[in-house]
């Protein structure tokens, strides 16, 4: 019974994950009407690596106490009842079948899954130092940044593919039967065009390695890795709800062979049973209906509990996690202590100050997923590799939207705040360069001004002005070439999308005079660039 | 009164811009209607009915491309885009005269989702039964346009399926071409890299109004840009100017839009090019006008 519940409350859950990522784009308004940053609200080990990292608890993380709340009336339960890598972590460990042995073995508890709480310990000690990474391994944010930039878009591309090719058969009753289907599915689950992100196969290959593990031994990744499931393993162990065995258990080990955590509830008689490990999944109860029972009692002390084993944490693997964290955090901040900024670092509009911003920003692709013209991409070393994965526009690929908002309204930790639009259209992000060996116009004579027609401020901050250029037979010509009012320029990037010099375009955007950094100034407006 | 001019149904191919499209005025049906001093949709209702009414252009059964500019993240207010309730008129008006289909569409420049909501075109042409259709870079055909500097573009199939074309420009400024007016509003019919155009913008208007040729030019002035176009955004560069220009000859249109701006028919290249080019005359008295004048009506 118990198991059925939890399947079907899983597969709720995953389905409910996933129409949440689609639905974190532009619909028709400002505002995103629906709640799709929920399973990052409700994560405890994002709110506690941003309370460590950067001091601070965005309100909709109150949300994740109760989920630590939870964990103390009913275990890891999370993990196989609302993690939506849990799920898919459990669908691929069941394209495998395994003789009853082998079954047995792989579902074992292995020594090695006390490893998920040294890497709890590493990051949460990292975060400490002001190393965010919390987000790399959490499991709600990978499977946004891995499903939404990279999964995701692969499975449009391919589904796109044979639309496209069914359309140019030009065999009008398959057009007729597939226009209609393409068309509702670009309104519903498609996103509006194929999404690209650069570092896309990356983010796939870990997401596919990851899953493909369970074909070896089922929840590897839950077992072994998941820091999540590490946090919620220690507040586990003071769980009411908890397996019993009966007086007619008879050892048969029927229980150990459904295990999805490698609890091993079939060792209580030797000590060997861990109830931090156990998702409260049911198969065991589900195996067996005589020697097994669920009860909610008092909360168990496993210092005075001889069949059970506590957190499965040795003093090695504590001490390790310990170094760990301490000795990345700096090694890693080292190459940004004398850092100036990166030209082409050009951050989301409302981002915070960069060293604040890497301190929040757990690097989930929300915003990517969101940004309508598909311009924000996560970061390679751009950001150094403390700032790996998170976002950067790139006009090139696509420019900032002048009225939309929709990257500071997904952004779970206020990395990137949520502005209004008006506030919005008063970020500088950047600034505009003309480049006069490129520029059409001053280069070669041209008239073009594409830049100028396209630039959103208004005034605008790109005018046209008449110079008079030579030409290439030793004559001159007037020309109107565009200028840029770096007062009035937000680096929004659309004269650098809409550029017809496609390859190196002749007006491009650095981040130079961005508003979140007086570091950074361009023009002296007032009399300080802090004032 | 019998309609004069039958819209040729599309073969699809590259034949498909040859030929005559322009409609010809005959008696009593004015080849340019300019409209003044009425609501979006009353002009609209007037400058039909000068020209004939809609069933000279649109006959039972016809799939019918009624082509605004909505290019920018704009509201109606700002004129950046063709006034909502002058297309949702045309569309009923269309549909009333029998047609199959209304599509409407444009290549935008702002995020395509923005600009169809917030231009408030898509609520008000959705509501009287138009096909609203976001254009698609891979539902194109590269097409000889057949211009003198534009040869061959990516032409969106749903244009190109199109049995009637009604170009629904609204009149703004624009630094490049001074206006951006009728013939300019084509650019969101073809897909590609067409920053390149703004090379010959002149040459690639009327190439473009060449190929294209519509049935019938419908400008809106209700609300007209006139400074920081084509984007906008400032309500102090908006001026009601509560004019309304429909016509068959679509030089002539803009000849009327650029007046309203001040500017001479000698004064935008492309309306020279385009007359010498046979699309049209830049000359008002040279074509048939019927001004209508709705105050207090």
């Amino acid at each position: 019974m118990l198991r059925r519940v939890r399947m079907a409350f899983q597969g709720l859950c995953l389905v409910g994950f996933l129409l949440l990522l689609v639905l974190t784009r532009y619909d028709g308004q400002d505002e995103i009407a629906y709640p799709v940053r929920l399973f990052l609200d409700i994560d405890p080990l994002i709110m506690l690596g941003s309370l460590l990292s950067s001091h601070t608890v965005p309100v909709a993380f109150l949300l994740s106490v109760a989920t630590l709340l939870l964990a103390l009336v009913v275990g890891r339960a999370f993990c196989s009842w609302i993690c939506p890598l849990g799920a898919l972590n459990q669908l691929a460990g069941h394209l495998v079948r395994r003789r009853a042995v082998k079954e047995r073995k792989a579902r074992a508890h292995k020594p090695i899954q006390r490893l998920k709480y040294g890497i709890l310990i590493g990051l949460l000690v990292a975060s400490a130092f002001g190393l965010q990474w919390v987000g790399l391994l959490d499991p709600i944010s990978l499977s946004i940044r891995s499903i939404g930039l990279a999964i995701g878009p692969a499975v449009e591309l391919s589904t796109r593919a044979v639309f496209d090719a069914a359309y140019h058969t030009d065999i009008g009753p398959l057009v007729a039967l597939s226009e209609p289907l393409y068309n509702l599915a670009r309104e519903t689950v498609l996103s509006f065009e194929q999404p690209a992100f650069r570092q896309a196969p990356l983010l796939g290959a870990i997401f596919i390695a990851i899953l493909a593990v369970n074909l070896w031994i089922p929840r590897l990744w839950c077992r072994v890795f998941c820091p999540l499931g590490a946090l919620l393993g220690v507040f586990s162990r003071f769980s009411a709800l908890r397996l019993e065995h009966t007086s007619s258990c008879d050892n048969c080990g029927l229980c150990a062979k459904r295990c999805h955590g490698g609890a091993d509830p079939d060792k209580a008689a030797e000590g060997g049973w861990h109830p931090a490990e156990c998702y409260a999944c049911g198969n065991c109860t589900a195996a067996c209906d005589k020697g097994l029972e669920w009860r909610f009692g008092v909360p168990r002390i496993p210092l005075h509990d001889t069949s059970v084993a506590g957190v499965d944490l040795g003093r090695r693997t504590a001490i390790g996690g310990v170094v760990a964290g301490a000795v990345a955090a700096p090694l890693v901040k080292v190459p940004l202590i004398r850092h100036l900024p990166e030209p082409l670092l050009i951050r989301p509009p409302g981002s915070l100050p960069e060293r604040e911003f890497l301190s929040r920003c757990v690097r989930c692709g929300e915003c990517m997923k969101a940004c309508l013209t598909g311009g924000l991409q996560p970061t390679g070393l751009e950001a150094g590799l403390e700032g790996i994965w998170t976002p950067v526009l790139v006009p090139r690929i696509g420019y900032c939207e002048y009225s939309c908002t929709l990257c500071g309204q997904v952004c779970p930790t206020s990395a990137i705040e949520e502005l209004t639009v008006e506030e919005k259209q008063q970020v500088t992000i950047g600034t505009a360069f003309v480049d006069p060996s490129r520029c059409l116009p001053l280069a070669f004579g041209t008239d073009c001004i594409v830049c100028e027609e396209h630039c959103p401020t208004s005034p605008k901050a790109i005018q046209r002005v008449e110079v008079e250029v030579p030409t290439v037979d030793g004559g001159k010509r007037w020309v109107g070439r565009p200028m840029v009012d770096p007062t009035l320029c937000i680096g929004c990037g659309i004269c650098e999308k809409v550029c017809p010099v496609r390859d190196i375009p002749a007006i491009r955007i650095s981040c130079i005079g961005e508003d979140r950094d007086p570091d950074n100034p361009l023009i002296l407006e007032n009399s300080s660039p802090y004032g | 009164m019998a309609p004069v001019i039958r819209a040729r149904a599309s073969d699809g191919g590259q034949g498909w811009s040859a030929g005559t499209g322009a409609a010809q005025p005959s008696d009593g049906e004015a080849a340019v209607a300019i409209v003044r001093n009425g609501g979006p949709a009353a002009m609209v209702d007037a400058a039909l009915a000068a020209l004939g009414g809609m069933s000279r252009f649109v006959s039972s059964g016809q799939t019918v491309l009624v082509k605004p500019n909505m290019g920018w993240d704009r509201t109606p207010e700002q004129a950046a885009n063709t006034n909502p309730e002058v297309m949702a008129r045309l569309v009923q008006l269309a549909l009333e005269a029998g047609a199959k289909k209304v599509t409407v569409l444009d290549r935008t420049c702002n995020d395509a989702r923005r600009c169809y909501a917030n231009s408030g075109i898509v609520t008000a042409v959705e509501a009287v039964g138009a096909k609203v259709v976001h254009v698609d870079d891979n539902r194109v055909t590269r097409t000889d346009l057949g211009g003198e500097f534009l040869d061959d573009w990516d032409v969106y199939d749903e244009v190109l399926k199109a049995d009637v074309k009604i170009n629904v420009p609204i009149a703004k400024h624009h630094m490049l071409s001074k206006l951006t007016l009728g013939m300019k509003n084509w650019m969101g019919c073809v897909g590609g890299n067409r920053s390149l155009m703004h090379q010959k913008i002149n040459y690639s208007v009327v190439d473009l109004a060449a190929f294209f040729k519509p049935q019938l030019t419908v400008l809106d002035a209700y609300r007209i840009l006139t400074a920081n176009g084509p984007t906008g955004g400032n309500l102090n560069d908006v001026r009601e100017a509560k004019t309304l220009c429909a016509g068959t000859d679509p030089v002539a249109v803009d000849a009327f839009g650029a007046s309203l701006f001040g500017h001479g028919t000698d004064d935008m290249k492309h309306l020279a090019l385009a007359e010498a080019r046979g699309l049209g005359k830049r000359d008002l008295a040279a074509v048939s006008v019927r001004e209508i004048d709705l105050a207090g009506a």
